[in-house]
């Protein structure tokens, strides 16, 4: 993959995690699920900051970042805890696959920035009720 | 070389999981995905270019007694309470997560590095999973 292919596809990964955890933080409930709630609040903030980044890092090349869709599918119903904290998983995993082509598509800053994603989400997504993995990210192996 | 990080990590968390038996629960899928590692690494780096080791297959006549420990691996102290073990071997974790990044981030062919860099994201979830406080009772589980 061209680096900046590798980009866009990171940045539309970015603006589908970002429309999502914007619908999940709507419905977690702040006084029942105050610790999925938080850890959603944190994630959508993380989110929306890497989305800026990459688009900053498309933009740095000359070219225009692609747009967010209208709307986006969300991973399950999304409305118990249990499908919340799962639909939240799924993003983190999906995202960790698009890191990690990032970071083979890319080197220097653009890489370091990938590995340092990879990382978080890894972590992350153990909050979520993720297992640790061999290969976080990498489907194949 | 991350060989070596990867092989000297899996050799602490072996020589825990030998003193601490009840410990094998958690440690099991660790040295699983270590050993994963360290089979992809020496496959993926050439025989002479790493310190670990001349893997001839000539047989060198040396019999020796004393297995692992010899190669410059220093003998790992583990600790006597299961607790501080793990944090140990956390701590342990996040080092080798801090320099496969590294690794990572210098390599030349991206498909290395994209493997790197998933290594150390599943270096820092062992971190985080082994910096879990054990259940008091332990149950083993």
């Amino acid at each position: 993959m061209k680096p900046l292919e590798a980009l866009q596809s990171a940045l539309a990964g970015e603006h589908a995690a970002v429309y999502v955890y914007g619908v999940i933080g709507g419905r977690v409930s702040l006084s029942s699920e105050s610790a999925l709630s938080s850890q959603v609040r944190t994630a959508y903030t993380l989110h929306r900051g890497r989305r800026d980044q990459l688009i900053a890092m498309v933009r740095a090349v000359d070219e225009e970042p692609v747009a967010s869709e209208v709307s986006y599918q969300l991973p399950n119903q999304a409305s118990t805890p249990g499908q919340l904290t799962a639909a939240a998983l799924e993003l983190e995993l999906r995202c960790m696959a698009v890191y990690a082509d990032l970071v083979g598509s890319t080197s220097w800053a653009n890489r370091q920035w990938a590995i340092d994603a990879l990382n978080d989400a890894a972590v992350r997504e153990l909050g979520f009720g993720g297992s640790p993995e061999a290969f976080p990210g990498i489907a194949e192996l | 070389m991350a060989l070596a990080d990867e092989q000297s990590t899996l050799d602490a968390i072996e020589a825990t999981a030998a003193r601490h038996r009840e410990l094998a629960g958690i440690l099991s899928p660790v040295i699983a995905a270590h050993s994963e590692h360290v089979r992809l690494l020496a496959e993926a780096v050439p025989a002479a270019s790493d310190t670990a080791s001349d893997t001839g297959a000539s047989a060198s006549p040396s019999p020796s007694a004393s297995s692992p420990t010899e190669q410059g691996v220093r003998r790992y102290r583990v600790p006597r309470e299961p607790q501080a073990a793990l944090s140990l071997l956390s701590e342990n974790e996040q080092d080798l997560s801090t320099s496969t990044k590294r690794h990572a981030f210098v390599a030349k062919s991206g498909p290395f590095a994209r493997l790197l860099a998933s290594m150390a994201a599943s270096a820092a979830q062992h971190a985080v999973l082994l910096d879990r406080p054990l259940p008091t009772k332990q149950a083993g589980r």
